[in-house]
């Protein structure tokens, strides 16, 4: 009876007011916040949480926790989602879902459950595209700020694609184009439909669509120019020719002495080894980082344009604050190859290349998935699929998540070395006994082949394509690159 | 005695009733003087002889009394003396009232037989009588200044003495004469005037002809007796009195060539009929007005008269300032006011305007003077009495039905010096203030359209062809993937954005040289005729009232109808979705019929239709739309465009509808 009495009394108490703040020092304070973030100040952060400290119910409390989560880092846009750093997100996820908890009609709440969304799409522990999936279709059929649902519009249509659905994908973007013809949702939605139509091999419509966006103004992170370069390579081999120039051209290999590994990077930039020098270079336009590893014999480079190494018996990200290691692989030894997925995995082969093992993004264990007489000379995700590159005659198969294997491709090659894909699933495989490479359709058709000994690349020993599908070559007859435009 | 006063009681009893049997006549304001006599006679009635006559001779004492007022109390005071057996004293006053009213006779039944003897030897002695024999008998006449009036023998009883006797009459020269008349007597007067002026009966063909003469209008001619008199009769207008001598007769008509002709006028004693001039025949004046650009099926309308179905080549109007209409679609398209050269064909553009009404203002406000070139200014309005920036202040029958635009001056606020403009669009139901006048241009709903993509390529250079559409222009002439445009119609092209507009520009259906080159650097001249493509204008222009003008145009050109009209009732679609107006979106798509077609079609406009449906909440009638868009080859924007395939499959999608498969661009 007493429990009863009290369980009354407590559900009968006047629910607890919000607390009152100082809602003309919390505005004074957010100008001054607003000031310091355009100016790029660290201080902005503390600034921000100054102002919902002073008035934490009060109107401007959602937009300096949003304001928060932006400089934690929440992404605007899902491909800025992989750039996300595991503490930020974490960070900027709580205080996004404060906004969406507590201030559900906020004019900032449509942007908050978007950039929540994205979070859930950056490539560590916890990601989850399905759960990302529900929630942006949420804030896309919901009341509210239109820009933030034609955003949300568009990351479905970015998830549609990473996920292989190609015309789900074409639609959600086609659809922005329509409906927001001149907003920057539709200009990223013109380069989505680029890499679709890239992906399917429509090279012509790729072309066109990217060549809208170049002309729009398309942001620099997409490299519309790089693929509409690809495009354009794909229609001129469609129409009898080569994809690439007839001469190459040497390009410098910055401080290593002999290129033994090469992956490509975003925006042309390049990662190469030197596996006796025991480094790793970056560069573009410029050198822009260099990593001393011992012995690197891999390398790898995943979406979110991270480069991967394999070296002294561990796998390494190479931040620009230096090499960070994924995992350390005892059994393994230094992989002859590693491929980075989408959700963060990494693929390796071990030092003979006859066992494929997966390392788990969360705990950074290592699975044998496969292990074989065929040995495998490279491994490499092309932005769907993991791939392998049997040494040798060079079958390409296609890794499956148990470990199972599935050919592409069966070139017949002498001796098949290394390969690179581009952003159209087009796969290069260098043969360096044959001293060629051959450009493969992602289906494992040939497209072209490039003889290289008579074009002044006298022992090819890596190769990567570059993001706007030029074909690079490291010679180590020169300890050199050469680039077919 | 008794039996006396009881006879004269009697016999004012009997006059008394009689007074209140008179017809009251029209209600008139309440006279005091009349109040006076009637209270007098009331009295008289009732007997009360003295207060009859203390009553009068206080009136008659006023000299504000009207002359009429006194008659009757001069009356009634005499009838009181005479009934007061007061002989003397009754006919003082009768000699005053004669002078009055020369032909006063006394009430018989009020008056003693004694008083009546007395009064007619008083008559006798000062009333006289003239006898009038007047040429032309209506004519009017004047003794000391008075008008007066002679009974059917043409006596009338004056008073005795020298009389001033005029006789006038408007036409005649007016005849004066001083006659003494003596008391008792009849003195005859004879006035024949002679006539000083005309009157002239005008005829002319056709009915309604304006006469003027010497330059004043003095009529309009009509047939006799009405509308329905024989069309043989010619029309006729009767100027009366005209002074004699020569006078210029000029007769005109809108149509007719007008004439004039002089006539003298001369006095004829014998005739005296209203002169008949000879018919007036006036040949009709036409003009052709040669239309230009108006939309087939419209109907044109000069001066509110009968509609003439265009296409027309020319429409007969006559000569002069002609107020023309054009409408299409149940409005007004255009209108323009018109001058039309006497026997030239007056050549006018007649092409469809929006209709603009301004508030607050009659004249285009400074800075707007451009768009009178543009624009049709289809009246004025009255600001609405709630704040003009409002939509809501516009709602309900500010703005009349037909008008696509309306621009609103307001006053300035209190810190301010210039006006406040504001652009209401009634379609789109926005106000927008504006500081400087938007273009008035018209959108463009047409392009030329090649069927090519091009784009740019470091390796195999610039405005390379990446794309040519199965049975395009660019198809037939024989355009392949790979080559690279050099220049279009002899211009040279630097990149691929240069090209597509060269392209673009060049006039549809005319073939056009482009020059190619092969990967090699072999070139080739092809001709290339582009098609004519619809085009839907997406207004996103931010700058305010830019939507508002092109929506007017829209509008305007979808009322119009043609070749043109479906494209402006989707361009129309877009800005109302944009504006928020779903439904109405959905409305505008469904009325844009485009043929079914590849390319921009009807699928086209399913899809847009549909999506507005959604937008509108209706999902259930937007399934259908959409399906149909999902399996159509049509393209959004232009022939060029984006197909809509993969959008309408997304919507789809949404509603929960599977998508079997989408269809690429």
């Amino acid at each position: 009876m007493i429990a009863t009495l009290l369980l009354v009394s407590v559900l009968a108490a006047p629910a607890a007011a919000p607390p009152r703040g100082d809602a003309a020092a919390a505005e004074q304070q957010y100008r001054v916040a607003r000031r310091l973030a355009a100016e790029g100040s660290p201080e902005a952060l503390a600034a921000f949480r100054k102002v919902v400290e002073l008035d934490p119910s009060g109107p401007l409390a959602p937009e300096a926790l949003v304001e928060q989560a932006v400089l934690q880092g929440a992404p605007g846009w899902p491909e800025g989602a992989a750039a996300v750093g595991a503490a930020s997100a974490r960070a900027a996820a709580e205080l996004l879902g404060g906004v969406a908890g507590r201030f559900p009609s906020a004019p900032r709440a449509t942007e908050a459950r978007y950039r929540g969304a994205l979070l859930r799409l950056a490539p560590l522990a916890g990601r989850d595209p399905a759960k990302a999936r529900v929630e942006l279709l949420s804030v896309a059929t919901a009341p509210g700020d239109p820009a933030f649902i034609a955003r949300a519009r568009y990351a479905l249509g970015w998830i549609d694609e990473a996920a292989g659905e190609d015309d789900l994908a074409r639609a959600a973007y086609q659809r922005l184009v329509l409906t927001r013809a001149h907003d920057e949702v539709a200009i990223r939605a013109r380069v989505g439909l680029g890499r679709v139509a890239l992906r399917k091999g429509e090279f012509g419509t790729a072309a066109a669509w990217l060549q809208e966006a170049v002309d729009a103004s398309a942001p620099a992170e997409l490299h519309a120019e790089d693929l509409r370069e690809l495009a354009v390579r794909g229609v001129l081999r469609e129409s009898g020719g080569s994809g690439w120039g007839a001469k190459p051209e040497p390009a410098p290999a910055g401080p290593l002495k002999s290129v033994t590994a090469l992956a490509a990077l975003p925006g042309g930039a390049f990662v190469a080894a030197d596996r006796r020098g025991g480094s790793v270079a970056r560069w573009g336009g410029g050198l822009s980082g260099v990593w001393v590893l011992d012995g690197p014999e891999a390398l790898s480079v995943d979406d979110a344009g991270r480069p991967f190494a394999g070296a002294g018996g561990r796998v390494l990200r190479l931040d620009d604050a230096g090499p960070a290691t994924v995992a350390q692989l005892d059994r393994f030894g230094t992989p002859s190859a590693i491929a980075a997925d989408a959700e963060g995995n990494v693929f390796v082969a071990d030092r003979r290349g006859a066992k494929i093992g997966r390392i788990d993004p969360q705990t950074g264990a290592l699975t044998v998935l496969r292990e074989s007489k065929d040995t495998v000379a490279a491994l490499l995700w092309d932005g769907r699929r993991i791939l392998g590159l049997e040494d040798g005659g060079g079958r390409v198969f296609e890794l499956g998540r148990d470990g199972s294997t599935r050919t592409v491709a069966q070139p017949q090659l002498r001796g098949a070395s290394g390969f690179a894909a581009d952003a159209a699933g087009q796969i290069a495989i260098l043969d360096t006994k044959a001293a060629e490479v051959v450009l493969l359709t992602p289906r494992g058709d040939l497209l072209e082949r490039v003889p290289l000994r008579d074009r002044g690349v006298a022992k090819p020993a890596a190769v990567a394509l570059a993001s706007d599908g030029a074909l690079v070559l490291a010679d180590a007859a020169t300890g050199g690159l050469m680039v077919f435009p | 005695m008794r039996l006396r006063r009881c006879f004269v009681s009697l016999l004012l009893v009997v006059a008394a009733a009689r007074a209140a049997d008179a017809p009251a006549g029209d209600a008139a304001p309440p006279d005091p003087d009349r109040a006076a006599v009637e209270s007098l006679r009331q009295d008289l009635a009732a007997s009360r002889f003295e207060r009859v006559l203390a009553g009068a001779t206080v009136l008659l004492q006023r000299t504000d009394l009207s002359e009429a007022a006194r008659v009757d109390i001069l009356a009634l005071e005499a009838q009181a003396q005479a009934a007061s057996g007061d002989f003397d004293a009754a006919e003082a006053a009768w000699a005053t009232l004669l002078a009055l009213r020369p032909g006063f006779v006394p009430d018989p039944a009020g008056t003693p037989r004694k008083g009546l003897l007395r009064f007619e030897k008083l008559k006798a002695s000062k009333v006289g009588t003239l006898r009038f024999q007047v040429d032309p008998p209506d004519a009017k006449v004047l003794v000391d200044g008075r008008e007066a009036h002679a009974g059917a023998d043409g006596l009338l009883p004056v008073a005795a003495g020298e009389r001033a006797v005029r006789v006038e009459r408007r036409g005649y020269d007016p005849l004066e004469s001083k006659v003494q008349v003596p008391g008792g007597q009849t003195v005859p007067v004879l006035a024949q005037l002679v006539p000083n002026a005309r009157s002239v009966l005008v005829r002319a063909e056709p009915d309604g002809v304006e006469v003027l003469v010497d330059g004043n209008p003095v009529g309009v001619t009509r047939r006799p007796g009405g509308d329905g008199a024989p069309s043989s009769a010619a029309s006729e207008l009767l100027v009366e009195y005209l002074s004699l001598g020569e006078h210029v007769f000029r007769l005109r008509k809108p149509c007719f060539h007008a004439q004039s002709f002089t006539q003298l006028l001369k006095v004829d004693l014998v005739d005296r009929s209203p002169k008949a001039l000879d018919v007036v025949t006036l040949d009709p004046a036409r003009s052709k007005l040669v239309p230009r650009g108006a939309p087939a099926g419209a109907e044109l309308r000069v001066d509110g008269g009968g509609s003439t179905p265009l296409p027309a080549d020319s429409v007969d109007v006559c000569p002069g300032t002609r107020d023309v209409e054009v409408r299409a679609g149940g409005r007004v398209v255009r209108r323009a006011r018109v001058e039309v050269p006497e026997g030239q064909d007056a050549v006018v553009d007649l092409a469809p305007r929006p209709q603009v009404v301004l508030a607050g203002a009659t004249t285009w406000p400074p800075g707007f003077e451009a768009w009178s070139a543009m624009f049709d200014l289809a009246g004025t309005v009255a600001l609405p009495k709630t704040d003009p920036a409002r939509a809501a202040s516009w709602e309900g029958d500010v703005v009349p039905p037909g008008v696509d635009l309306v621009l609103a001056v307001a006053s300035p606020a209190a810190d301010e010096t210039v006006p406040r403009l504001y652009l209401v669009s009634p379609a789109l139901r926005t106000v927008d203030r504006v500081a400087t006048a938007p273009s008035p241009h018209a959108p463009s709903l047409r392009r030329s359209a090649s069927g090519i993509k091009l784009a740019d390529s470091r390796i195999g250079g610039n405005a390379v062809v990446v794309r040519v559409s199965p049975g395009s222009p660019a198809a037939a002439a024989g355009l392949k993937p790979g080559e690279r445009i050099v220049a279009v119609a002899g211009v040279f092209v630097h990149d691929a954005r240069s090209a597509s507009a060269a392209l673009a520009a060049e006039p549809p259906g005319r073939p056009v040289e482009v020059r190619v080159a092969s990967r090699a650097g072999a070139e080739r001249a092809v001709p290339l005729t582009p098609a004519s493509s619809p085009w839907v204008e997406s207004v996103d222009d931010a700058a305010p009232g830019r939507a508002a003008v092109a929506s007017a145009w829209f509008e305007v050109l979808a009322a119009a109808g043609g070749d043109d009209a479906p494209a402006a009732w989707g361009s129309l679609g877009l800005a109302l979705a944009r504006a928020g107006r779903a439904a109405a979106a959905a409305d505008a798509w469904a009325r844009a019929k485009f043929p079914d077609r590849a390319g921009i079609g009807a699928a086209t406009a399913a899809f847009y239709r549909g999506a507005s449906l959604v937008a509108a909440g209706r999902e259930a009638e937007a399934r259908e739309p959409l399906e149909r868009a999902r399996a159509s080859q049509a393209t959004a924007v232009w022939d060029d465009g984006p197909s809509v395939a993969p959008a309408a499959a997304d919507r789809l999608r949404d509603l929960g509808v599977p998508a079997p498969g989408v269809t690429s661009r």
